[in-house]
């Protein structure tokens, strides 16, 4: 029988239930030390913002399963036997992804955008992108020219279009290998993580590319909005709250978007581009 | 008084947001969002079905303060149709003539911006938001928004398993989307 056909046979007996930014989780396991892992990401990955729920009668439950036997790792959801590894480091990560996606998918209040976010002179930078964009690289190399670091993987957004600081150890990728992420405190990158909420000072929609030169492109709020949409985390979930939200930022600030080159020299590019008032000729 | 050859905007299932000077629809029933430039928008607002072409022509003009053509207008509802914005598709005036050729036509003629609808796929669910560049199952499976365990693209997303390199067959997966 081949690893993927494999059927769980266990029950589960440890319980861990919390609630985070009004999402409430439950994951199960079968095995205590691999729970006993499971609770330090968790409160890890949500800086330690999770409370401790005792009670399970709570409706709207997301509920995970962990589990392991025969040294084959399982991961379920909502009850059902999803998928399985023969590693077990796989599967906590991918457990914490699917944890921390659910929670901002579903955060009440709050729109999770997959972004990096800096504080510059008061004022917000987010610079949204996907996983491998590089968003974790260019916002290392902005603190370390003196931003306030808020996070490198959402901003997370009040209903006023503050963002707020989401400030975990940076995900760096290319220090062990290519595809492993090592944590990087912001205080070794010699900056500081931001706590007060901050109004967004600029959007920035930008891509690596090797070469690029900076050409930076005012978008209207109408097609600001567009852009950012793909990242929005509960844009399907909660249309109406996430689209009002991306519309009071992009009606609040400037939209820009531009290819970029090295995170290193384009840090300083930016950040004068901040500083000189975000002048763009060009408008669409 | 409603005409079957007058357009209707649709209403259902839709989330509509003003924005400075555009509006931006968003459809719950394909998840596409679009974007309505000032124009595009104008010509959608005044399909109430009572309206006809030429009757949406006069009130957009008279909105923008000056003369515009029918063209306009089709040209707009020409984008409203294929956005899936207008409760029944009207077929096009332009016969044998491509937008291209349209705007061509009226694009200096017109006194306002042309009608211009941008649009987008919002992704398939929460985990379209993470992206990977896997190259081996594992890898997809150890970054985040990846779908399954099992299920690895190796193509920039994690939504439809195909083999990777380095596999003999298709992964398979639980999900069932």
């Amino acid at each position: 029988m081949s690893e993927a056909e494999l059927v769980f046979q266990s029950k589960f007996d440890q319980e861990f239930l919390f609630e985070c930014y009004g999402v409430v989780v439950k994951v199960e396991s079968n095995a205590r030390g691999l729970m006993l892992e499971i609770q330090e990401r968790v409160r890890k990955a949500f800086l330690d913002r999770i409370e401790i729920l005792e009670s399970s009668d709570i409706s709207g439950i997301h509920s995970f399963g962990a589990g392991v036997e025969n040294g084959v790792y399982f991961y379920f959801e909502k009850g059902s036997q999803n998928s399985q590894t023969g590693s077990k480091s796989i599967l906590l990560n991918f457990l914490e992804s699917m944890i921390r996606l659910t929670v901002a998918e579903h955060a009440v209040s709050k729109v999770f955008i997959h972004a990096g976010v800096i504080g510059w002179k008061g004022k917000a930078i987010l610079i949204p992108g996907n996983s491998y964009s590089g968003k974790t690289t260019l916002v290392a190399e902005l603190v370390k020219n003196g931003a306030v670091y808020y996070s490198d993987e959402y901003a997370v957004l009040d209903e006023h279009g503050f963002v707020h600081a989401f400030a975990r150890p940076l995900a760096m990728r290319g220090i062990e290998s290519k595809d492993t992420q090592t944590d990087i405190s912001v205080e070794s990158l010699g900056g500081v993580a931001g706590e007060e909420p901050l109004r967004v000072g600029m959007v920035l929609i930008t891509k690596y590319r090797p070469g690029a030169k900076w050409d930076p492109k005012l978008l209207n709020p109408g097609n600001g909005v567009i852009e950012m949409i793909p990242h929005t985390i509960p844009i399907r979930f909660n249309t109406k709250f996430a689209l009002s939200v991306l519309n009071i930022v992009a009606s609040g600030t400037l939209v820009v978007k531009s290819q970029r080159n090295d995170a290193k020299k384009f840090a300083k590019i930016l950040l004068t581009f901040f500083d000189n008032g975000l002048n763009c000729d060009k408008i669409i | 008084m409603k005409n079957s050859q007058n357009p209707v905007a649709r209403k259902n299932d839709l989330v509509v947001q003003e924005v400075t000077d555009e509006v931006l629809v968003y459809d719950l029933s394909s998840n596409k969002a679009h974007c309505l430039n000032q124009t595009a928008a104008m010509v959608w607002k005044s399909c109430d079905g009572t309206n006809s072409v030429t009757d949406i022509a006069r009130l957009v003009g008279s909105e923008a303060g000056g003369h515009i053509s029918e063209d306009v207008v089709w040209l707009a509802i020409d984008q409203l149709n294929e956005s899936d914005l207008l409760e029944q598709e009207l077929r096009s005036s332009f016969a044998g003539q491509s937008r291209r050729e349209v705007i061509k036509k009226i694009g200096l003629a017109s006194m306002i911006g042309l009608p211009i609808i941008a649009s987008l796929v919002a992704p398939s669910n929460v985990l379209a938001v993470g992206s990977c560049s896997c190259t081996s199952t594992a890898q997809c499976a150890s970054q985040t928004g990846c779908q399954n365990l099992l299920n690895c693209n190796c193509a920039g997303r994690c939504a439809d398993p195909v083999v990777c390199p380095g596999q003999t067959e298709r992964p398979t997966s639980t999900d069932s989307r």
